[in-house]
């Protein structure tokens, strides 16, 4: 397709947009919350549907080869007064092979190609998508034994038998109804639907792990039903004849407030204003997020239980920035979260989730406000993305510092990689500031608000895929699925953020391999150290708890059989070595985890 | 070279107590406490003080003021480390009693019964010096939170407080807590206190003692932790610790125990106003309580010093302490075939549960990595106590609830167990017991302390709200009719020892023989203990005994008890051919409680070892045999 302006191509784009936007969605789901990094990451850098940054041949660590040939803004070429150089088409939609209903590989008015009903210059598109995502993972983590009753006799200290095997099987349907004109101008108006629907089996081997009830059992069957898009999509005006624009989103939508999904990459009810400017150099947003509870096995959106947390977004790409082919990002961000004022609050579970169970475990609220600069693309040969963010405010009562605490902290990260061929190399760097006086009154251990970065390996490295509860130290997890932040709190899906947390620092080299035009492999190795370990200290009563986390080693191949997004057979494997800080915390056995993901798409 | 190595432990350990010591920058009072700011760095070794006249006198002074601003009338008790009482005072106008309630609707027990302010203020003083140390301080508050049917309190599904039950302890039935004894550890009238407003007292950042205020009528304990329940009592109980509080680095909020910190009080001293003057005490409003007091104002004892009754000495190289003249290490009660514990298996379970808290981190104390600080007895198959040995600066509560554990152990796991409780308590929780797990009391189980617990909560898996009671408790208030549960109304432990509590309560002076019946002989002579750090001993498979722990953390606890009567454990110290070479004294693993599954598929267990338990290692699982 060469150059082209955002959006141009109607069914591509569209097609693209709505495909990994629902990619993105099952990767949200598998699992209990976790994204595929590398999807949603496409639709990170996109606006509305809008393919907008960083469309540079940077792959990411665990994504499969892009879908269609990516395309370089190095810069907009300038308007030749060329319409007459066009031949009027009648119907262009129809100029090719229209196929059946079931064949997405042409022509077809489900998937957006040729127009559903409405008049010339009115049509009305539809198009519709469904995905099955299934997922098995086999994994080991430091899990305690039950503390009221145990699965077998002789279970006499407190980590138990920590190998799980887990099962998920999301369906996800997407319905599109499109108004417009969508060759070349932004649709009119969309109207989009995505239920979803999980059901998933983990199996594991301790009393207290599944449910509260220790009797409960050792396999634990969940599903859930929700909407991971729910939005209407109104053309407001267009700004130029280039078509930059502005639209507003209203609903469940799928949002990431930075490239790699660092600081809020989640679906969720807002309201949204977004758009472009300066021949699309410029992209700006302005939103306003109702976040939603997560169901507590499956992270699929609740219908509709208010988490009394509202996120407050300003930002702005800007293309060529630095050097042709480098978007930087500029984003304030404010999180506001009241939980503290709704009481008591349990997981499905019967798991205490608000207030989390450490410190003195009292209510509170907290206000936090993100300051960020980012930058994505490429300078020369080296494709690099960065991201920094400064978080100001305040919890009303931190339960581990027993206090009112301010909030400072910082969080960086940067990623430069290499391509030589078919190999590309890595090297990355991620630092969330940690807290070393957890008593006083200021709060400087990075946290987030729903993270689900695509960094430093993504979902493939042991630490940021699992949760690892903190076993000893209070009924949180040290991290949490699909983050790296050992943030403490009691789950992504319902828990409340902490600025009283270790930090941590994350040194990552690895190199993808583009082996077959369908197969990849991509490899990790991350040397992982806590920031500050005095939060840790404190809460396990253990001076001599060390920075070294260990050592995180994982690859993983993506197979597109067809190579198309139709069929994506991805599986990975990741070992963590412990260091003497891990041994102290969690014991010396190696942790690992194992999972094979087959999506398949219509 | 173990030996080598903990002398070498300790002489550094002495050091740092000659050098470490004292008040730091010398910001602190001399002959007071001083201020929470002070940092007294304090790890257990720190030179022991005690209060004089004239600072009991200051400290009643101060609590008359603060009742007096607040426009009422109080009663305040005194005691010293081991629960001597310094002054009973009471303003004239005070309450003269307090109703209990346990704040759950129960009734039965001690539930709705009027004391004399002057027994709840005892206990409530007496708590505040009896779970306090150098590296620890907490209050009565503290002690609520930590004894209730969930923990935290409030909070649905949570496995009950880790002092499950502890409020029944220091009772004045006791052999150990005694009232009519030359020196202490005393007794507490209505045992431990969970009513806030009873405070530990420091100087030079050591305990000398325990303060409180009782004026609200009500003996009772907070169910919610959310809230800042501005307690009066705390507040008037704070202003008379001036100058002696706790340094802030040690109270209850400082100390994680399983990643959740304690309550000290709902108000900080920074909220405490000073007095602007102190008037002199009127001399009619110090009591006189038979077998506590004899209202005569008295200087504290010097802890660790023979009028205390707790004296300094050490064992396997390890500072210790021991009670006066009570207690020599000697053989157990001969059984057939010899298998009795002699008095060198008692020295080398002793040496080597001493060792084992010596290597431990303390869950309850602070600086990090200090050792646990814990009191061990060791009894025979009929609850006859063996031998005793505690840390230097153990909590002094732990003193008379490790005998108390060994011999719930020892008893629980004996022949007899069913047919004496049959016999000798109503109604018949043997009985229950039976239907409940299918197992009879009748020897063929092992029942660690942690096992007892297990099935002496009121509900079953314990915390898990709305489930049935255990066999040894009684029923959550709503769930079933008659008598229900509260702190006050625990079940079997209670009403092992009702008669033995509330007679002295209501005929002054009169002190039991015995907390349980005559059928149970000596066998429960202080009674029950429900929570963990107790396990029976064997040989060949033949209960010969126990060994009870208590003062630190409970997984502590039963690591202490359970690691030193373990081949490791006791290897550790040398003693390689003494017990079993298995398991050492431990039972044999077939018979062990968490062999029995009761109902709704729930096990019982037996212990639960610290994660990293031990300073200077990361090694992990150090309670599995072999």
């Amino acid at each position: 397709m060469g150059q082209r302006a955002p959006r141009q191509s109607g069914e591509g784009a569209s097609r693209r947009a709505s495909a990994d936007a629902l990619l993105g969605a099952v990767l949200v789901l598998a699992l209990g919350a976790s994204v595929r990094p590398a999807l949603a990451q496409e639709e990170a850098g996109s606006l509305g549907g809008l393919s907008v940054t960083s469309e540079a041949p940077r792959r990411m660590p665990d994504s499969e080869p892009a879908p269609f040939p990516d395309t370089i803004y190095e810069s907009i070429q300038p308007v030749h007064d060329s319409a007459t150089e066009f031949i009027a088409v009648p119907d262009r939609w129809r100029m090719f092979y229209a196929g059946k209903y079931y064949d997405p590989y042409n022509q077809n008015a489900l998937k957006a190609d040729i127009p559903a009903f409405g008049k010339p210059g009115e049509e009305w598109f539809t198009e519709v998508s469904v995905i099955s995502d299934t997922l098995f993972e086999a994994r080991r983590i430091p899990v305690p034994v039950g503390q009221a009753s145990t699965k077998r006799p002789n279970s006499n200290n407190v980590f138990g038998d920590g190998d799980q095997n887990f099962f998920a099987e999301n369906v996800i349907a997407s319905f599109s109804l499109i108004k417009g004109d969508t060759a070349f101008k932004p649709p009119d108006f969309e109207l989009r639907i995505a239920p979803i629907f999980q059901v998933n089996r983990l199996y594991a081997q301790e009393d207290g792990l599944l449910k509260a009830d220790p009797a409960f059992g050792d396999t634990r069957t969940a599903q859930a039903f929700g909407f991971q898009e729910l939005f209407a999509d109104i053309h407001l005006a267009n700004l130029s004849e280039r078509y930059d624009f502005v639209s507003t989103r209203l609903g469940i939508q799928q949002f990431n407030a930075d490239f790699r999904g660092f600081l809020f990459n989640d679906n969720e009810p807002g309201v949204r204003v977004f758009g472009n400017y300066d021949n699309n150099r410029t992209q700006f947003n302005a939103a306003a997020f109702f976040l939603l509870d997560k169901d507590t096995n499956t992270g699929i959106n609740t219908t509709f239980d208010y988490r009394h947390q509202d996120v407050f977004v300003a930002n702005m790409y800007r293309q060529d920035m630095i050097a042709p082919g480098h978007t930087m990002l500029f984003s304030v961000v404010n999180r506001r979260d009241n939980a503290g004022d709704a009481g008591y609050t349990y997981d499905r579970n019967g798991f205490l989730v608000r207030p989390a169970p450490i410190g003195d475990e009292r209510f509170k609220n907290l206000n936090s406000t993100y300051f960020g600069v980012g930058g994505d693309g490429h300078i020369g040969r080296v494709n690099t993305t960065t991201q920094y963010y400064y978080v100001m405010g305040s919890e009303s009562h931190n339960p581990i510092a027993n206090r009112q605490v301010d909030i400072s902290a910082q969080m960086f990260a940067q990623e430069l990689s290499y391509d030589l061929d078919y190999v590309r190399f890595r090297a990355s760097f991620f630092w969330a500031s940690g807290d070393s006086d957890p008593y006083d009154s200021r709060g400087t251990g990075f946290d987030s608000i729903f993270d689900n970065p695509n960094f430093a390996g993504g979902d493939l490295g042991f630490f940021q895929r699992e949760a690892i509860p903190f076993v000893g130290g209070g009924g949180v997890n040290l991290v949490n699925r699909n983050s790296l932040l050992p943030d403490l709190k009691a789950g992504k899906e319902l828990g409340q953020a902490n600025f009283v947390n270790p930090g941590i620092r994350v040194y990552n080299v690895g190199v993808d391999f583009d082996l077959l035009p369908e197969l990849k492999l991509v490899t990790n190795t991350s040397f992982l150290q806590f920031d500050q370990v005095a939060v840790l200290q404190d809460l396990r009563q253990d001076g001599s708890i060390t920075r070294d986390i260990g050592v995180d080693l994982s690859a993983g191949f993506v197979y597109r059989p067809f190579l198309n997004n139709n069929v994506i057979i991805r599986t990975g494997v990741a070992v963590l070595l412990p260091g003497s800080g891990q041994e102290n915390l969690f014991g010396s056995q190696t942790l690992y985890d194992t999972f094979t993901n087959l999506i398949l798409q219509y | 070279m173990a030996h080598k190595k903990l002398t070498m432990i300790s002489a550094t350990a002495l050091m740092t107590a000659l050098l470490g010591c004292g008040g730091g920058s010398g910001s602190a009072g001399e002959t007071s406490g001083g201020d929470p700011a002070a940092n007294f760095n304090c790890d257990g070794s720190c030179a022991n003080q005690s209060l004089s006249v004239e600072e009991v006198t200051t400290i009643l002074q101060q609590g008359v003021a603060a009742a007096k601003g607040m426009g009422t009338a109080a009663t305040f008790a005194i005691t010293d480390r081991t629960g001597n009482v310094l002054a009973l005072y009471q303003m004239s106008g005070a309450p003269q009693t307090t109703t209990i309630n346990g704040q759950t609707g129960a009734s039965g027990g001690l539930e709705g019964i009027a004391v004399p302010s002057t027994l709840a203020a005892i206990s409530k003083a007496g708590t505040g010096a009896y779970l306090s140390s150098q590296g620890n301080a907490f209050s009565s508050r503290t002690a609520g939170q930590i004894i209730q049917q969930n923990y935290l309190p409030g909070q649905n599904d949570q496995p009950g407080g880790p002092l499950f039950g502890v409020q029944f302890s220091q009772l004045i039935c006791s052999d150990i807590t005694r009232a009519n004894g030359p020196v202490g550890p005393r007794p507490l009238p209505l045992g431990l206190s969970a009513d806030p407003g009873g405070f530990p007292l420091y100087k030079q950042g050591d305990v000398v003692g325990g303060v409180s205020a009782e004026f609200d009528g009500l003996y009772t304990i907070d169910p919610n932790l959310q809230d800042y329940q501005e307690s009066p009592e705390e507040v008037v109980a704070m202003t008379a610790s001036l100058g002696f509080e706790a340094p802030a680095q040690r109270t209850g909020n400082s100390i994680s125990l399983a990643g959740r910190s304690l309550r000290y009080s709902d108000t900080t001293y920074n909220e405490i106003v000073a007095p602007a003057e102190l008037e002199p005490l009127d001399p009619a409003g110090f009591k006189s309580q038979p077998s506590y007091t004899n209202g005569q104002i008295r200087a504290g004892t010097t802890f660790g010093t023979a009028p205390s009754g707790i004296v300094a000495t050490e064992k396997a190289g390890i500072p210790a302490a021991v009670l006066v003249g009570r207690f020599p290490t000697i053989g157990g009660r001969p059984l057939p075939g010899g298998a009795q514990l002699s008095a060198s298996d008692v020295n080398a379970l002793l040496d080597s549960a001493l060792t084992t808290a010596y290597r431990a981190r303390a869950a309850i104390r602070q600086p990090l990595d200090t050792s646990a600080r814990v009191s061990i007895f060791v009894v025979d198959e009929s609850g006859n106590p063996l031998g005793f040995i505690r840390s230097q600066d153990a909590p002094v509560f732990g003193v008379d609830v490790s005998l108390q554990k060994a011999r719930t152990a020892a008893f629980m796991s004996s022949a007899s167990a069913g047919t004496l409780l049959a016999a000798g308590v109503s109604p018949n929780y043997a009985a229950s017991f039976a239907a409940f797990t299918g197992v009879s009391l009748d020897g063929s189980h092992a029942f660690a302390n942690r096992s007892v617990g297990n099935v002496s909560r009121p509900f079953f898996p314990d915390g898990i709200n709305g489930t049935a009671n255990g066999p040894f408790s009684l029923p959550f208030p709503g769930t079933a009719a008659g008598p229900s549960w509260s702190v006050f109304n625990t079940g079997l432990q209670l009403d092992l020892v009702f008669g033995s509590l509330v007679g002295p309560i209501l005929q002054p002076g009169t002190v039991p023989s015995s907390c349980t019946s005559a059928v149970f002989g000596g066998r429960l002579r202080n009674g029950i203990q429900i929570f963990p750090g107790a396990v029976p001993l064997y040989r060949g498979g033949v209960l010969i005994g126990a060994i009870g722990v208590s003062g630190d953390g409970v997984d502590q606890d039963d690591m202490v008890a359970f690691y030193g009567a373990s081949r490791r454990g006791l290897d550790y110290v040398g003693y390689t051919t003494v017990g079993d070479p298995y398991l050492g004294f431990n039972a044999p693993l077939e018979i062990r409680a968490d062999q029995i599954v009761p109902q709704r598929n729930s096990r019982l267990r037996y212990v639960n070892c610290p994660e990293a338990p031990f300073s200077g290692s990361n090694e992990q699982g150090v309670c599995t045999e072999g």
